[in-house]
């Protein structure tokens, strides 16, 4: 009889002290940080997320935490959603990594701050394609179709050639849906067949091998060998020459050109730590972090006045830099990824 | 004495309350899902939906790759069903324990083995390549229907091979060879007195095969041809990409409505397949192979080699792979452990595993127990209880909880992942506690035990070996659960499945082993020390 109230007050003890500790590790949040929502490759290791956040902290003392769960589109979907039930981007500071195909989506659903970071000036007015400065441009490339020199038997000599029965299962893209790349693949076919480009799509789902959801899957299915050519930026090349002194991976010249992608961040409404996404916006475009890009995003940062590495000779500037229409874009990817599954290649 | 007899409360009305409410349980998110719809015009928006191109393919694929999956796991079940039943051959054992896997290797590594074995540039097209000397990779299996069904085949056929091959040592060898004593030859033998008997174990197994493949998620993302989904994945990507709600619902309705259709055929089936069979007595006595036989069987276990254990090893063995194509791999390295240890994310992920998986594995089998025991001679209505939940996708579940519980987070995911788990607990218990004799349990209520005393004390202490058994795979189908966490999003939260398909879809194909592997030992740690015990069979566990 004796011994039940000591046990019960033991154990009412131990669970109080625990609560408390819980408690007190809960509230003690760190005094300045800044969340960033992004894509997977961005904060891989090689990426430029953990670079770019180290030399923040650095020079402002302010710990940056990234969050990616996808690709650009999955990003954006996110973000939509965030709006609609003020849960899933709960926290969030900044958004890194939508581009010029999303952007009439993006600002379309009211998410981003206006402001004007402070070297804005000095990065070239065709780039600044946001003029209510509330997405602002940190890098860019061209989008390209990608071959392995050693395995792809024959080259296509335009988009329209990849389309033909040669080609079949040799293709990967990615989904437009949750991926920027993929996206810029359909405006590519769009702005190149204009009314014409669901026929064209037709016909190319015979040669489309993959389409998985994020530009990592497909680019590393591709260095697997699981098909010869892939959906990738005319910089990739300038990669495996550069880290791995291989020339094996080429740019598939196209006549049809290439289309541009710029790369755009974001502050959003209603973030807790205003002031230092301000900070971070400012970093991003600074000579020092867009040093850091090229090695490590492997795109073109945004200020002119930054060095590129020797690699980037092999990337191929295209003979013709295409600005394809956003007009309907996201309305027409899922379309496209229809017209791919109707004609999905049975065994 | 009247009084003690056979527990009042499991003859009232009781039973069918709880059944009327377990079914509202299981049909909430659904119906959550449905309320978001505009209230305005939600019968003409669900109407359009469903005549949507989009829905009617979605269907018809998964119907499609349901079939085609249930059909290999029967091509790969039925001869190694046959085997296990009329012959003794070393490893007979493994294979008959093979039928615990569909629920403790979770579908992600079965998956993620499929890409590393069977892909373009993966093991056995370089073991193909190189033996016979080709400069084309042979077999090109990957982001094919075929191949989809192929991957979700094998991780279905040992269940077939399970309950059919059970079934069939089961049935006496009298009973045929009276028939061919009688002049019958052997194949009217086999028409006429084995399949029908065999009949109802082949309904349930294939239907297994089918509802899984038919509601397969993780699987159909990594593998699936381009462009083509499922009803599942389609319904993920409205919500989640598309964030139209509509759409998913409607979706949602038709998928569930074809699925309770398929359940309520099969059930009729099985139902009517059952009457007609007899099958008691010890069964047949096992020989040793001879003859064709033995060639046969040999043959059959290289296909199982190169078709089955191949992904398998692969993931167990890719973990040690230093580059990132593992076909190229010369020498094991530590790599991906290493960075998945230092980046905290392997033990952060475990943790969250076990955070989630033990409690709800404690919940999943007090509801068993506890339902079990009310409903144990209710045969009927504990086999809609327990089949119902089938009919529900897992992505709508975990959605519809959502919306529900926005902030509900791990707590969520605990009642969801026990929920699921529950029938299958259910009905183990249920057939447990009905084997049960009353008189120990009327013994100790006339020394004046209190019903529940009597139930934990007597009842309870007598199936304990069995109990642990069901919590042992409620604890791996929650450990193994990919689904519902992904589709909760469920902020730093991020359990081992989650961190699998994450690797994968970074393409960072050893450290996803490495993963892969440490979930494969939780799971199967569970189902190794019931095995220790004394081996309580499969059919126990499901209760068939």
């Amino acid at each position: 009889m004796g011994r039940r109230p000591r046990l019960f007050t033991d154990i009412s003890i131990a669970v109080s002290c625990l609560v408390f500790l819980v408690a007190t590790l809960s509230c003690a949040a760190p005094p300045r940080e800044l969340v960033i929502l992004t894509y997977d490759s961005f904060v891989s290791e090689y990426g430029p997320g953990p670079k770019l956040a180290e030399l923040f902290e650095k020079q402002s003392g302010i710990k940056v935490t990234w969050k990616a769960k996808g690709d650009g589109g999955q990003l954006l979907a996110d973000l939509a959603l965030g709006a609609k039930d003020g849960l899933t981007t709960k926290g969030a500071d900044l958004a890194l990594g939508l581009d010029n195909f999303l952007e009439p989506r993006a600002l379309a659903l009211d998410l981003f701050q206006t402001y004007k970071p402070k070297d804005l000036g000095k990065v070239p007015a065709e780039l600044r394609i946001d003029p209510s400065n509330r997405l602002i441009p940190y890098d860019y490339g061209w989008f390209a179709i990608i071959y392995d020199s050693a395995k792809a038997k024959k080259l296509p000599a335009s988009l329209d050639e990849l389309a033909s029965p040669a080609f079949k299962g040799q293709l990967i893209l990615m989904d437009p849906r949750s991926s920027t790349p993929g996206l810029g693949f359909l405006a590519w076919t769009r702005s190149v067949y204009g009314t014409n480009w669901e026929d064209y799509w037709k016909r190319l789902a015979p040669s489309v091998l993959a389409m998985p959801a994020g530009w990592d899957a497909g680019y590393g299915l591709f260095l697997a060998g699981e098909a010869p050519f892939v959906l990738s930026y005319t910089t990739s090349p300038a990669y495996h020459k550069e880290v791995e002194g291989s020339d094996r991976y080429k740019v598939l010249p196209l006549p049809e050109g290439n289309p541009r992608q710029v790369e755009l961040a974001g502050i959003l409404k209603g973030g807790p730590h205003r002031r230092a996404a301000e900070l971070f916006m400012d970093f991003i475009i600074s000579p020092e972090a867009q040093a850091l890009l090229p090695t490590t995003q492997w795109m073109y940062p945004v200020r002119p006045e930054v060095a590129l590495p020797a690699g980037f000779s092999a990337a191929l500037k295209p003979a013709k830099s295409l600005e394809p229409s956003t007009e309907g874009l996201f309305e027409a990817a899922p379309r496209a990824v229809e017209l791919v599954g109707a004609r999905a290649r049975q065994p | 004495m009247t009084r003690l007899r056979g527990g009042g409360l499991r003859r009232g009305p009781l039973p069918p309350l709880l059944l009327l409410l377990w079914l509202l349980l299981a049909s909430l998110p659904l119906l959550a899902l449905l309320s978001r719809v505009e209230a305005g015009e939600a019968l003409g928006a669900l109407g359009r939906v469903l005549a949507q191109e989009r829905t009617r393919r979605a269907l018809g694929f998964g119907l499609l790759q349901a079939g085609g999956s249930a059909l290999v796991a029967l091509l790969f079940g039925l001869p190694g069903a046959w085997f296990v039943s009329h012959y003794r051959f070393p490893g007979r054992r493994l294979l008959v324990s093979l039928a615990a896997l569909p629920f403790s290797f979770p579908p992600v590594l079965m998956a993620l083995g499929f890409v590393i074995w069977f892909g373009r540039g993966g093991l056995l097209n370089a073991a193909l390549q190189g033996i016979f000397s080709l400069d084309e990779a042979p077999l090109r299996l990957l982001y094919t229907t075929g191949g989809l069904c192929l991957a979700q085949g094998l991780y279905n056929f040992p269940l077939v091979l399970d309950l059919v091959g059970g079934a069939w040592k089961r049935l006496p060898a009298r009973t045929t060879e009276a028939a061919r004593s009688l002049g019958a030859g052997r194949t009217r033998a086999f028409l006429g007195i084995s399949l029908p008997a065999l009949a109802p174990s082949l309904v349930e197994a294939t239907s297994y095969a089918f509802l899984f493949s038919f509601f397969s998620f993780v699987v159909v993302l990594v593998l699936g041809p381009p462009g083509l989904s499922n009803a599942e994945t389609e319904i993920w990507r409205l919500l989640r990409l598309e964030g139209n709600l509509e759409a998913a619902a409607g979706l949602a309705l038709a998928q569930s409505a074809t699925a309770l259709a398929l359940l309520g055929l099969l059930s009729l089936a099985s139902l009517g397949l059952a009457r007609n069979s007899r099958v008691s007595g010890e069964g047949r006595a096992l020989m040793s192979p001879r003859g064709a036989a033995l060639p046969v069987l040999v043959g059959y276990a290289l296909v199982l080699a190169l078709a089955f254990l191949g992904p398998l090893v692969s993931v167990l063995l890719g973990s040690f792979a230093g580059r990132r194509s593992l076909a190229a791999t010369a020498l094991p390295s530590l790599a991906a452990w290493g960075s998945l240890v230092s980046g905290a994310s392997l033990p952060r992920a475990l943790a969250s595993t076990l955070l989630t998986a033990l409690p709800s594995a404690l919940l999943a089998t007090l509801l068993g127990l506890l339902l079990g025991g009310l409903l144990r001679h209710r045969r009927g209505i504990l086999d809609a209880l327990a089949n119902f939940p089938l009919a529900v996708s897992a992505v709508v579940t975990a959605a519809g909880w959502r919306l529900l519980f926005p902030e509900g987070g791990i707590v969520v995911l605990i009642l969801i992942q026990a929920l699921t788990a529950a029938p299958f607990a259910i009905r183990s218990s249920a057939s447990a506690l009905a084997s049960l004799a009353e008189e120990p349990r009327l013994a100790a209520r006339s020394l004046g035990a209190g019903p529940l005393r009597a139930f934990f004390g007597v009842e309870l202490r007598s199936i304990l070996p069995l109990t642990l058994s069901s919590a042992a795979f409620a604890f791996a189908l929650s450990a193994g659960d990919a689904t519902t966490p992904l589709v909760l999003g469920i902020p730093d939260f991020e359990p081992l499945p989650l961190l699998v398909y994450r690797l994968i879809g970074a393409y960072r194909y050893p450290e996803a082993c490495a993963a892969g592997l440490v979930l494969a030992l939780i799971s199967g740690l569970a189902f190794v020390a019931k095995e220790g015990r004394g081996g309580t069979k499969e059919e126990d566990v499901r209760g068939a």
